[in-house]
């Protein structure tokens, strides 16, 4: 029971059980304060009347909440700043949870209140929050009396007949395990690690928020499906295959998450490239970008910057083919402070190179002082900077001493279609000197208008852009990164390679210059650019597949037997989606019918006649089966029909649930069952912990893999094999958990955590010999400081946590503890001394933090060691985005600010689904004139690759020849059903933002439809009446 | 939720008659959106809430509740000098303007109940408009997001938070347009006399944003 529209919310109760957790959604990772407490009790107005106390003493924003708030008087605006939240009605509910007296989840059931409220403490939201973050209480918390609990998976269920009916765990864990079991001894390939399970795929998400867990959830599916099934062919997350989504940026030497809020804060000059981050990155956006822009932080500024150096409100430059939200929030704020820049799609390559292009001819002198920088850290302690690629990227990207600047900037206005003056306008306010002659302190940010739009040489042309600007320099006020999607929290041991090879990489310009040997950087630039995307162009065929390779497009060209499908929704989220669906719905099906009704499938297309035949009603229909049974025949028709098994693990019935053979309901990864990540501007690591029971008969994701696991390893034992290679890696895997599983009053996570995770090098190096080959592992930014790491520690950091990488956790023996971390990885790697966060907490609970500046020499070892620039060029777009060509509206898509990673979650919260019943196409006003459009009108957008209705909103957000789709709906597949099999050929990850379809109206809502949701314009600016 | 007789057996009576006012203005909302285009005859009645204090001086209760509303109950004489009094708490109705006063695209900033509100002419009819043309509306003006004073804008027909930008619609009951806020922005119920054009405020209908409970 949510308390909406009752007026009325109550306080938790002095009884009131604190938890502390992160925003389950997007990558900013706001921190949360959670309360349990009786349901019926509320706490009194009175500061210590209820159950909400704050501990905190900031000194790096100045912040000190030391006090129980006061709920007596009214709250005043952005009071929960200052540690007076207001508890909306979107952040309580009435639920049930078991008595923990006794241990997590042990007690019977008991009514009580939640309350997730933002975190005043938090550094990263200071009590702010989204309307997605927000609403986790009343809409994302089941409750047996809420529309979320009503629509939770409860029971493991198996399709019987065609049907998916409820098993117990029992029966589903020895099903999946027969089948995993056998399609490794039948198909499995042995090339020394014993049988490999190359035909199971596993499509997994990756990430924390999006309900995806974090690094527990990370090293149990690594451990499944990459030590004990040993399949080279998965999928992470948003993209068809398992590999990194920003992987130039990790080539280029400072990794995707490389500086801090705190940077953001002092930046002169912010970029946001492709990236709509009021939407995406709320509040990272609405609280820190937009308070440099207004000024807020310019006593930060003072404080930080060099001695003379100015300091004022920050500049704002924003690159997107939309006038997005963030664009006009922008504006309005920061007014003649704001450029936007709205290239074509695609063409974000040229725009880059011409503003790095001014930047280079008008202010060469700044341009020298930074690289003089990366230079000087060069000669100075062997930080890898590399002339000879920098002089490469001056010449090919840059066209140094071919075109002069006066061609470049026509060359480009023509092909952007962004205004030369506006070029030159981002390239002064990013280069020109500020009073003094101080370069500019530049911040920069990019995202999926980046990461799906040509990834590799789209990022790589901005990373260039910000090392030439100085953003990649370290300083106070610099960054260049990734805003994020999710929260990051990977760990686990390495994907193998594909059968076929031992290698598993993209092919970056360095791996290719090792691999074939090549000296001469003009050559390696030719011969990397022709056997990369030459073949893409001329062969559609994706070179580094062959090294890391794709599990959608092998799924739909018939690979694979058993499709694994972990926290996604292919249906919806896979590139070209349609055709995905129906080639899995069929192979599903395959499998369904030969397992249950085989002569079924034979019957069809008999001739009208008086009378039918009778023999059909006999027809055998086999149920019920045991799980044995099951297995044997699913087995049989995997190798007859050329079918797929289809497993899903989930917290909701998913579009895919509808033709998977098994449905195991996990626990959320939120609230459910404590998970680690970190956020991604700033690396804060804190603790996502469990406050809930889940419903019904609902697992942790561990349980799920360590019992499949365990059951795997009976049965090979069983067979007398229990020393088969297989049953020894799935044992060595798992046997810790199992292990830990056994011990009664043990919490397993932190048992998985302190043995995978914190200790992974122990843990991978025991593996390792016993496996007798070497299991590469990945634990995000691990350092050896990690290994003093456990949940209870982090449990007492609250929403604060420690920043990563850790240089140093200390215990003291009063019981305080002190975690170190590095600020911005790129200072201590190109600078003398680094800013380190220290955060301190004290036995009472009272959490400090301060920055300290220490010597570079100290956290080296743990950063980025180098910076190499290479030219990304651009001179046409990929052959399967020109398939499109023939259709007239670019399709940009992204994401409402109100459905943004909630998708799966939005059915369950009334306002947000009030607000988006509909799948709504944004048409600019132009169009929509000459389409003969309006506001409410249905029109089918289609192209070769697919088709999908959606209401039209006229709106001035996009311009004349595009159209703006959601990329999921809650509902349906929004933008995946004209999106085309275009992937950036080095990196990967599909060309989302790359598609041209079609307006077709064909129809309009009812007025009664109409009238329930709105088509107001965003907009922004507005002055008083 | 469980049935009637584990309700009284299990919850607190603060509670229950927390849930009994969500009921009524359920119900209120129901009406509401059924009546976007309909004729205007109905009159909204004000909600009631009914609380129970149990207080140890009668002379802190008394403070608290409003005078014409206040009626003691029980009065129980004890050592301790307890006093049980079940206090009345109800949204007021108050004249909050007349037709005359208002006009499209000029909002009518006022308070109510001690809470700024605006009062809007849309010239368009909107969910829970009352007057001739079922287009006047009226609208807490705190941002249920953190709290920022809502501006008008007669462009767009929308009010505007000027701190992060959230942004609702006054003729579809305060349903966020764009923007953080977890909640619509609570609407003022209103009721339009025909004969004398007087427009009465008789009540929100949602949280409005920096309390805990409205009344």
């Amino acid at each position: 029971m949510s308390f909406r529209e009752s007026g009325s919310v109550p306080l938790p109760s002095t009884k009131a059980k604190y938890y502390s957790t992160i925003c389950r959604f997007c990558n900013v990772a706001c921190g949360y304060d959670v309360y349990v407490w009786p349901a019926g009790e509320s706490g009194k107005p009175e500061p210590g009347g209820h159950g909400i106390v704050y501990k905190l003493i900031d000194e790096v924003y100045n912040r000190r909440l030391e006090q129980s708030p006061d709920f007596t008087k009214p709250a005043p605006p952005l009071s929960a700043e200052h540690g007076r939240p207001w508890i909306s009605e979107g952040m309580v509910v009435k639920t049930i949870r078991r008595d923990w007296r006794n241990g997590r989840g042990t007690g019977e059931w008991e009514e009580v209140y939640v309350a997730l409220v933002p975190s005043p403490e938090c550094p990263i939201n200071w009590g702010n929050h989204s309307i997605r973050g927000g609403t986790q209480g009343a809409d994302r918390v089941w409750s047996p009396w809420t529309t979320t609990g009503a629509r939770r998976l409860k029971y493991p269920l198996v399709r019987f007949g065609g049907r998916l009916e409820r098993v117990s765990w029992d029966y589903a864990i020895d099903l999946i395990a027969r089948v995993v079991k056998g399609v490794i001894d039948k198909w499995g390939i042995d090339r020394g690690f014993g049988k490999e399970g190359h035909d199971i795929f596993a499509h997994r998400a990756d990430h924390g928020g999006g309900g995806g867990g974090g690094m527990i959830y990370n090293t149990t599916h690594n451990l499944f499906f990459f030590v004990g099934v040993r399949t080279a062919f998965a999928r992470i997350h948003n993209r068809p295959f398992f590999g990194p989504e920003n992987p130039a940026i990790g080539d280029a030497g400072p990794g995707a998450m490389n500086n801090s809020l705190h940077d953001l804060r002092l930046a002169d000059v912010m970029v946001f490239w492709g990236a709509n981050s009021f939407s995406t990155a709320t509040v990272m956006f609405i609280k820190h970008a937009i308070d440099n822009l207004r000024g807020a932080t310019t006593g930060e500024k003072e404080k930080w910057f060099d001695p003379g150096e100015p300091f004022d409100r920050g500049y704002i430059i924003v690159v997107d083919p939309r006038m997005s939200e963030t664009a006009k929030a922008a504006l309005a704020a920061g007014g003649d402070r704001a450029l936007i820049l709205r290239p074509r799609p695609g063409t974000d390559i040229v725009l880059a190179n011409a503003i790095a292009r001014v930047v280079y001819e008008k202010y060469r002198s700044v341009v020298e002082e930074h690289v003089n920088a990366y230079r000087a850290a060069k000669s100075r302690w062997g930080f890898d900077w590399d002339e000879e690629a920098y002089n490469l990227y001056l010449e090919e990207a840059l066209q140094v001493g071919r075109k002069s600047l006066d061609e470049v900037l026509s060359e480009a206005e023509n092909i952007t279609g962004v205004p030369r003056s506006d070029i030159e306008k981002a390239a002064d306010w990013l280069a020109q000197p500020k009073a003094g002659g101080f370069p500019k302190r530049v911040w920069l940010m990019y995202e999926k208008g980046i990461i799906w739009n040509q990834n590799y040489r789209s990022i790589y042309a901005l990373v260039d852009l910000c090392a030439l600007t100085g953003a990649l320099r370290g300083r106070p006020g610099n960054g260049c990164q990734r805003q994020g999607g999710h929260q990051e929290g990977y760990a686990g041991p390495a994907p193998p390679p594909p059968p076929w090879t031992n290698e598993r990489t993209h092919i970056s310009p360095w791996w290719f210059k090792e691999k074939f040997n090549i000296k001469d950087y003009k050559e390696l630039f030719k011969r990397w650019m022709d056997h990369v995307y030459g073949t893409y162009n001329r062969e559609r065929w994706v070179v580094a597949d062959s090294l890391m390779p794709t599990t959608d497009f092998r799924l739909e060209a018939g690979q694979g037997r058993v499709l694994w499908v972990s926290d996604q929704d292919n249906y919806r989220l896979g590139p070209n989606s349609q055709r995905l669906k129906a080639a899995v719905s069929d192979r599903a099906w395959r499998v369904t019918r030969y397992v249950f009704a085989e002569e079924f499938a034979k019957t069809g297309g008999a001739r009208i006649t008086e009378r039918y035949d009778t023999s059909k009603l006999t027809v055998p229909v086999t149920t019920p089966v045991s799980s044995e049974e099951y297995a044997a025949r699913v087995l049989k028709a995997l190798e007859e029909t050329g079918g797929l098994f289809v497993v899903v693990q989930d917290i909701y019935p998913t579009f895919i649930v509808d033709d998977a053979h098994v449905v195991l309901p996990a626990a959320e990864n939120n609230g459910e069952t404590p998970d680690v990540r970190m956020s991604v501007h700033e690396r804060r690591y804190r603790i996502a912990d469990a406050w809930m029971d889940p419903p019904g008969e609902a697992k942790p994701d561990w349980w799920i893999l360590a019992s499949i696991a365990k059951r795997i390893v009976e049965l090979y034992e069983a067979e007398g094999r229990g020393d088969d290679m297989v049953a020894v890696r799935f044992r060595e895997a798992f046997k810790p958990i199992w292990d830990a599983m056994n011990k009664p009053g043990v919490e397993v996570e932190n048992e998985i955590f302190k043995t995978y995770i914190a200790n992974a090098d122990e843990f991978y190096s025991k593996l390792s010999n016993a496996l007798g080959y070497e299991v590469g592992w990945e634990v995000q930014f691990w350092t050896p400081a990690f290994k003093k790491l456990d949940l209870d520690k982090l449990r007492k950091f609250r929403t604060i946590g420690v920043v990563l990488p850790l240089t140093e956790f200390n215990e003291y023996p009063d019981g305080t503890l002190e975690a170190r971390g590095v600020v911005n990885v790129m200072e201590p790697a190109v600078n003398e001394m680094y800013r380190e966060e220290v955060i301190r907490v004290e036995p009472d609970g009272t959490i400090t933090r301060r920055m300290e500046i220490v010597s570079s020499e100290k956290a080296r070892g743990i950063v980025p060691g180098k910076l190499w620039l290479w030219p990304a060029v651009w001179s046409d777009y990929s052959p399967y985005v020109k398939d499109t060509f023939k259709y007239k509206y670019w399709v940009i898509n992204g994401r409402y600010n109100e459905i943004w990673q909630t998708g799966y979650h939005d059915p369950g919260s009334e306002p947000i689904i009030r607000r988006h019943p509909y799948n709504l196409i944004q048409v600019s006003p132009e169009d929509a004139r000459a389409e003969g459009l309006d506001n409410g009108d249905i029109v089918l957008v289609y192209n070769d690759n697919g088709s999908i209705p959606a209401v039209v909103w006229v709106t001035d957000t996009v311009s004349r020849g595009t159209v703006f789709l959601i990329m999921a709906h809650p509902y349906m597949v929004a933008a995946n059903a004209v999106t085309t099999p275009s992937v950036e050929p080095v990196a990967q990850n599909p060309d989302y933002k790359l598609t041209k379809a079609n307006l077709k109206k064909i129809g309009k809502l009812t007025k009664e439809e109409f009238e329930s949701i709105t088509f107001r314009e965003i907009k922004f600016t507005v002055k008083p009446a | 939720m469980g049935s009637e007789g584990e309700r009284k057996n299990s919850m607190s009576r603060r509670e229950f008659l927390a849930i009994s006012a969500a009921g009524i203005v359920g119900l209120a909302v129901g009406y509401f959106a059924g009546r976007a285009t309909a004729p205007v005859k109905e009159v909204v009645k004000p909600q009631t809430v009914t609380q129970t204090k149990t207080e140890t001086t009668t002379a802190t209760t008394t403070a608290t509740a409003t005078e014409t509303l206040e009626r003691t109950v029980t009065t129980t004489e004890t050592e301790t000098t307890t006093v049980e009094k079940e206090v009345l708490k109800a949204y007021e109705r108050v004249k909050i303007a007349n037709i005359r006063d208002l006009s499209v695209g000029k909002p009518l900033q006022i308070s109510y109940m001690g809470r700024p509100i605006v009062v809007l002419k849309l010239g368009e009819p909107a969910q829970g408009g009352v007057g001739p043309d079922n287009d006047i509306v009226a609208f807490s003006t705190l941002c249920t997001h953190m709290g920022g004073g809502l501006f008008y804008d007669p462009s767009n027909k929308a009010l505007v938070c000027p701190l992060h930008y959230s942004v609702f619609d006054p003729a579809r009951g305060g349903m966020v347009v764009v923007g953080h806020a977890t909640e619509y922005l609570p609407q003022v119920i209103l009721e339009y006399d025909e004969n004398t054009g007087d427009i009465y405020a008789v009540g929100f209908n949602r949280l409005v944003y920096g309390v805990e409970s409205n009344l």
